[in-house]
């Protein structure tokens, strides 16, 4: 498993926390600006459209109301002007039929009615002198609008209105029919645009507020501008807008793209005294400077979020040094003592109880360590003076026995063998026990002393190639051939000749004696002793078998231990000091080797690898 | 002719054993305790043969009077058999065997020998 360290965690942790945080607080801004600004924005839009279409009904209103001012028998022509009608003629009663303006059909009916109404070409060039001129419009494409094939307006929308002329006896006489060129009436546009946004304000030179007035997709009468900052007349209205307003009569608000901008727009249909939809009116606020504005708000909102990061990140450092940095100390401190370092001691004066209170049982366990180890030290010298004087006592003592010994098993024998006369039977029989205890005593003595040079280290282990067969195994089976012949025991040797072993040969001397010796006498009677070799790949292996009893694993354990000796019934029989193994397992080891006991089907072998 | 044998060691009981050993053979012996008096009997009374302890009261004494035997005019060419105990006891980083140089002798024979082979050795190494 990867593992990361306290402080990295505590700071990531955080790290997360402030994230999340900080994140949720960024979309709720976000969230918080579109529904407080864009959406009311987009509501004021819907408002500002229902003060655009009161303004413009306002304007039918105020015109029939100058036109019932008027009558048949003043210049038309001269109030025309003053009263700022593109057109104003009177109908007799009986040239009724000709009148194609459903608006002054209404006033043959009896009724005054004022509306907006699309006036065709033929009409348009009667109704008066360079009228058709100044309301053609050609037709601009513009990206996102719709296209078709027309290239120029040849209706024109109009604002008329029209009232009954009454005789001296109430008759009907005629109609009063007024109008005014919507197409290009910049002035009726920006009336409504003062009115309903008060004042003109610019924003990066475009105003704010629009106002457009579209016969059918056209827009005719309009304060948005075009690139060259010119009213964008002839220009036309999205797809969208075109099918949902035109195409269904319902109103439309949303963001769209105006000519060379976005929007946030409303759309509802203009229609005639018929219901017929014509056009369309339009309001729209330019969308940017809310974007800028919530652009703005959301910098500051993400400043803050930064600051508030950092000093989160800070403080979590802060919190991370004060608990990581005792914790790492403490690290330090435990190697330090792992290296047996017992005087180390932690400060127990942080910010934190808990990591104080870890320290203090750190500082105590440290001087009970401290303590123990002392002590431990003191038995151990204790132990090692006390091990000496028994090597030194085991040294001296069998020293003094060789130095004895060799007189006396000198005279033993010469006494035995009949130097000094002849011996008769039964003085031989105790002679010949004497001169074998006298040899058991010697090796007893002379284990003894090969241990207490052992345990003191002073065996020097003197590495040469010498060869196995000749120089080693031949002497010790020579050495033991009596002892066999006496238990009827065969001794194979079936190592070859020649065969090579970078080992110290005194030291392996000693262990072909212990080995060989052991085996035959642990033999059974009548069985056989096998020494072999094996060469392996950078060692070799040396096998000295018996036929005998297998020992067990239990037994095994105990073998190469100093003075252990098995309680078997074959043991007892034999005479040993425990000894022998235990200085053969440290003279293999002291080569860099080891020494197995295996047991086999009816024996068991002793093997070491050097 | 009587062979003479001289055996030099501090061990008084093994000289006393062997000199048993070697009379009930039918050898003359002599005995000395250390190497400097050994050294002046073969000097004196040239024996046929050394019987010459490795250590006795000076841990080289046995090799320096070996030594000096050699080096000696009168006794250079009598035959030195050493006995010893140190095989073991001394830790030598080589095998101890005869040389002529640093340890001449003919023979090294080691604590305690067998009468066998102490009479074996003799017997092959005494002055014919």
């Amino acid at each position: 498993m990867k593992t990361i360290s306290l402080k990295t965690k505590i700071i990531l942790s955080f790290l997360v926390i402030i994230l999340t945080l900080g994140i949720s607080i960024g979309i709720l801004g976000v969230v918080v600006i579109k529904t407080n600004i864009f959406e009311r924005a987009q509501q004021q839009v819907k408002n500002d459209l229902a003060a655009a279409r009161f303004v413009y009904e306002n304007e039918i209103e105020s015109a029939m109301m100058v036109l019932s001012l008027v009558s048949d028998s003043d210049d038309l022509n001269v109030l025309k002007k003053k009263l700022h009608f593109d057109y104003l003629y009177y109908v007799p009663f009986d040239e009724r039929p000709a009148v194609l303006s459903s608006i002054a059909q209404r006033a043959f009916d009896g009724q005054a009615a004022g509306a907006t109404r699309i006036v065709g070409k033929e009409e348009l060039l009667t109704l008066g002198e360079g009228l058709y001129d100044q309301a053609r419009v050609t037709i601009i494409p513009t990206p996102k609008a719709r296209q078709d094939e027309r290239r120029v307006l040849e209706e024109a929308m109009v604002i008329e209105c029209a009232r009954p002329e009454y005789d001296s006896r109430g008759q009907l006489k005629g109609v009063l029919v007024a109008g005014r060129l919507v197409n290009g009436d910049f002035a009726l546009v920006d009336k409504v645009h003062n009115l309903v946004f008060e004042e003109r304000r610019l924003y990066n030179n475009k105003p704010i507020g629009t106002v457009t007035i579209f016969q059918g997709d056209v827009r005719i009468a309009t304060n948005v501008l075009n690139e060259k900052n010119e009213r964008a007349v002839g220009t036309r209205v999205s797809e969208t807008v075109y099918a949902k307003v035109l195409g269904h009569g319902l109103r439309w608000v949303n963001r769209a793209f105006v000519v060379t901008d976005w929007y946030l727009t409303a759309y509802e249909p203009l229609r005639d005294l018929d219901g017929h939809i014509i056009g369309i009116l339009y309001v729209g606020i330019l969308e940017k400077p809310f974007i800028d504005m919530a652009r703005d708000i959301l910098v500051v909102f993400f400043v803050i979020i930064v600051f508030a990061v950092a000093l989160a990140l800070i403080l979590a450092i802060i919190l991370a040094q004060a608990i990581s940095k005792p914790v790492q100390e403490m690290l330090a401190a435990m190697g330090k003592i792992s290296k047996g370092d017992l005087q180390e001691r932690l400060k127990t004066l942080t910010t934190v109880t808990e990591l104080n209170m870890l320290a203090f049982s750190f500082n105590d366990m440290a001087s009970k360590l401290d303590e123990r180890d002392r002590s431990l030290k003191e038995s151990h010298e204790k132990l090692a003076r006390l091990n000496k004087s028994y090597l030194d006592l085991i040294a001296f003592v069998t020293h003094e026995l060789k130095g004895i010994l060799s007189s006396l098993i000198l005279n033993a024998y010469t006494l035995r063998d009949g130097f000094l006369g002849m011996v008769n039977f039964k003085q031989r029989k105790v002679l010949d026990s004497i001169t074998r205890n006298l040899d058991y005593f010697a090796s007893t003595v002379k284990n003894f002393f090969d241990l207490s040079r052992i345990e003191k280290k002073e065996i020097h282990v003197d590495r040469k190639e010498i060869l196995l067969k000749e120089d080693v195994i031949d002497g010790s089976m020579e050495a033991f051939l009596k002892q066999a012949d006496e238990k009827n025991i065969e001794i194979v040797n079936r190592i070859q000749s020649g065969l090579k072993i970078f080992a110290d040969l005194d030291l392996l001397q000693v262990v072909a004696n212990n080995l060989i010796g052991n085996a035959v006498k642990y033999g059974i009677a009548g069985g056989r002793v096998i020494i072999d070799a094996k060469v392996l790949q950078d060692a070799l292996e040396v096998e000295v078998y018996n036929d005998g009893r297998p020992v067990t694993d239990e037994e095994k354990d105990k073998l190469f231990k100093r003075f252990s000796r098995l309680s078997n019934p074959e043991a007892k029989k034999a005479r040993g000091t425990g000894l022998g193994l235990f200085i053969t397992k440290e003279i293999i080891e002291r080569h860099g080797g080891t020494v197995w006991l295996e047991a086999r089907e009816a024996g068991n072998a002793f093997v070491f690898r050097i | 002719m009587t062979k003479k044998i001289l055996i030099v060691d501090d061990d008084v009981d093994l000289v006393e054993a062997v000199a048993t050993l070697l009379e009930a053979k039918g050898y003359a012996v002599i005995s000395a305790n250390n190497g400097e008096e050994g050294f002046k009997m073969a000097k004196a009374q040239s024996p046929d043969l050394i019987l010459l302890d490795a250590i006795m009261i000076h841990q080289s004494e046995g090799f320096d009077t070996a030594r000096n035997l050699k080096k000696d005019q009168a006794t250079k060419d009598i035959p030195v058999v050493m006995v010893t105990g140190i095989k073991k006891e001394l830790n030598l980083p080589f095998n101890f065997k005869p040389d002529e140089e640093w340890l001449p002798v003919k023979a090294v024979l080691e604590k305690p020998v067998k009468p066998e082979v102490l009479l074996k050795t003799i017997e092959e190494h005494i002055k014919k």
